[in-house]
């Protein structure tokens, strides 16, 4: 049986009237990479934050490595590495000497924090920058140095939380590749973001959450079998007659059929060839239509039918 | 003593900022000491200045000689030409002219209408002459009025007005006995501006960086324990204070030759004091500061605020008794009462009963403010 490292039950926090986290249930396994997808808002951050123990929280318990999570269970923080949403460095020091001063909280042997130090500048590839202060690196090059202040000390459970925020994509797809390496060598890692493609990219189980409650939890096939919607083909047609729409939407597996900003939409739950019938009733009805679109559903149609907003509409 | 080490880096990087504050307390240090230490001697007011006797009597004679003691004279031509000419090319600041009948005039102890006098309408020296003239014969008219004859009131007003004036030179080393060097008490008295300005703009600056969200959350998010983060800072706060202040007291010290009575002792420990509440200050200041920036304009505030109120660039004797009143609860003033009684310059005497006075208020100012720093930090951290 995979051993349990994180374990959350019936977590409430609150802010006054604002309930930031609703009775939260998450189990997240050794090996995981474990995203946790919503809007912002949604309470992600509220959840990384009782994980650490940095916010108190109303009901409900955490465990971390089997034991219960408090400010001072110093044995589970020796095995967990953070990196925060926000760049957490010091810009008076060098990039070598941040690295150098997060691990040395955790590593008093100092040869093996030299080594440790090194092979973390040379993960995320800041071996030409080490002497550079933060201020004189790019965004992507201060995120990876934000990483790897996180991960110097090599911690068995890495929690991070929207590290490619504002980040370039040749970085983030850096970025990406470093947690997949860091999985690979055995680390848990979870992973908050509201990029549903990155979540999808690297996550191995994915919790999506709303308003403080996970609305779902799974893999993304899993996540994907949940909702009705299989297809999506969106048409580029500028007229075209409410019959003709209403046609389109008594088609086989056609579950939703609308037009909306100069796009036929149609929606279809299930079966083959849908886009070939649709086409053909578009040129029996000699409407002149331009690029064609099918998509399989997203992590974006999975919040959408179950909380009947786009992910993205409501970040 | 991950945290300790990169306190003092942090502080490498933040120091250079308060750099100035040490150049400005120092500069003004040592031009105060060397402007104090000159001025030993008293020298009245000479004046070049010509008399024209028109009346030519023995009481007017009395006036040429009163009017020309301690001045110098210069004869002119008794012609308008000559005078004004005298006037204009500066060769005299002014001419007395008494005119005909000054002594008949005076016998009855009238004043007005004896001189027709010039002076260089520039010239603040005849404001001076004005003045010696006019109390030379209200003082004779009086003697005149009250029953003397012209020549008994003419002897009696040289007498009074010839008594020489003893002047004693008041400055820093008013007393003696405080073997204070005037450079030694300056530097003291400055010293508030120079520790409390550097600690604010140096200090408050690091922890408020080791105390930035991010960094205080990751380094929470460590093994180590959040009592050894927090004792840390405060050690590094500690030693940095510290050792601030022993460079200024030493630089203090090698001001006065390196001599260190009784008295110069106690200063030193008045500033270390000082010293520890300039720290509590900073701490405070690094507390309510919300960014870099608003640390060197409370540093401006706090430290020119309470130098000006408490008489650290002004004597306290020259201030107001309502600035007085409001500098009582600052801690400057006290340091300063204390800097200035032992160094003799004000009216408390000197007394190690009084000194352990100012200093035990001190102490107390120290406590208060140490505790006020710590319910700041801890009402930060319960709403955050």
């Amino acid at each position: 049986m995979e051993n349990v490292v994180v374990k959350i039950e019936n977590l409430v926090k609150k802010y006054k009237e604002l309930t930031a986290l609703d009775h939260l249930n998450l189990e997240i396994k050794e090996g995981e990479v474990f995203g946790l997808l919503g809007p912002n808002g949604s309470g992600k951050t509220t959840t990384i934050s009782c994980l650490l123990s940095l916010l108190s929280f109303d009901e409900g318990s955490v465990e971390v490595f089997g034991k219960e999570m408090t400010p001072v269970n110093y044995e589970a923080k020796k095995q967990i590495g953070i990196i925060m949403q926000n760049v957490a460095v010091f810009e008076e020091l060098t990039v070598y000497e941040n690295i150098d001063y997060f691990c040395g909280l955790y590593i008093k042997d100092k040869a093996l924090k030299k080594q440790y130090v090194e092979e973390a500048i040379e993960f995320v590839g800041l071996g030409d920058f080490k002497k550079f202060h933060p201020k004189k690196l790019s965004g992507g090059l201060l995120r990876r140095l934000n990483i790897a202040c996180g991960i110097a000390h090599k911690p068995k459970l890495i929690i991070l939380d929207e590290p490619t925020v504002a980040v370039d994509p040749q970085s983030r797809n850096k970025i990406l590749e470093g947690i997949v390496e860091l999985n690979k060598q055995g680390a848990t890692i979870i992973y908050t973001s509201h990029y549903m493609e990155e979540v999808e990219q690297i996550c191995t189980r994915i919790a999506i959450m709303d308003k403080g409650k996970k609305i779902a939890e799974g893999t993304t096939d899993q996540l994907k079998r949940m909702i009705k919607n299989t297809e999506t083909i969106e048409i580029e047609v500028k007229e075209i007659s409410d019959e003709i729409i209403s046609e389109a939407g008594k088609l086989p597996h056609v579950y939703e059929a609308l037009h909306n900003d100069g796009k036929l939409i149609i929606r279809c739950s299930g079966g083959k060839h849908n886009l070939i019938r649709v086409l053909d009733l578009l040129q029996n009805n000699n409407v002149n239509f331009g690029r064609v679109y099918s998509e399989l559903p997203t992590l974006n149609d999975v919040f959408l039918e179950i909380t009947g907003t786009a992910l993205r509409d409501s970040e | 003593m991950q945290v300790l080490n990169v306190f003092f880096k942090v502080l490498k990087k933040k120091f250079p900022s308060a750099l100035a504050y040490i150049i400005v307390f120092f500069s003004i240090a040592i031009a105060m000491a060397n402007m104090g230490g000159t001025t030993e001697s008293f020298e009245d007011t000479r004046v070049t200045l010509s008399v024209i006797d028109r009346d030519k009597t023995e009481t007017s004679k009395a006036f040429v000689d009163y009017i020309s003691k301690n001045n110098k004279v210069v004869s002119i031509e008794d012609d308008e030409r000559a005078i004004t000419d005298s006037i204009y090319n500066e060769v005299v600041s002014y001419v007395v002219v008494i005119n005909e009948g000054y002594e008949s005039k005076i016998s009855t102890g009238e004043t007005e209408g004896l001189f027709s006098n010039y002076k260089s309408p520039k010239s603040s020296k005849g404001v001076f002459i004005d003045g010696k003239i006019d109390l030379y014969t209200k003082t004779l008219s009086a003697y005149i009025l009250n029953g003397n004859t012209t020549d008994e009131a003419v002897k009696k007003t040289s007498e009074t007005l010839g008594d020489e004036v003893e002047v004693k030179l008041e400055s820093f080393k008013k007393d003696k006995s405080s073997e204070f060097s005037e450079s030694f008490a300056f530097y003291f008295q400055y010293l508030p501006y120079g520790i409390l300005s550097v600690l604010i703009t140096a200090l408050s600056p690091v922890l408020l960086t080791l105390n930035k969200k991010e960094i205080k959350d990751r380094t929470n998010c460590s093994c180590i324990k959040f009592s050894s983060q927090t004792a840390q800072m405060i050690l590094g706060s500690f030693i940095f204070a510290i050792v601030l202040w022993a460079v200024f007291a030493f630089a203090g010290v090698m001001m006065n030759d390196g001599a260190l009575s009784e008295r110069h002792l106690l200063a030193v420990l008045n500033s270390f004091v000082f010293a520890l509440i300039s720290l509590a200050i900073a701490l405070i200041v690094s507390n309510l500061a919300k960014t870099q920036e608003s640390v060197g304009m409370l540093a401006n505030i706090v430290g020119l605020g309470m130098s000006f109120l408490c008489g650290v660039f002004v004597p306290q004797s020259l201030l107001g008794e309502g600035v007085l009143n409001v500098a009582r609860i600052l801690p400057a003033y006290w340091y300063v009462r204390a800097n200035d009684m032992l160094a003799g310059i004000n009216n408390d005497v000197y007394s190690i009963g009084n000194f352990m006075k100012f200093l035990g208020i001190e102490i107390a100012f120290a406590v208060v403010l140490f505790v006020v720093a710590i319910v700041i930090s801890r009402m930060k951290k319960r709403a955050y």
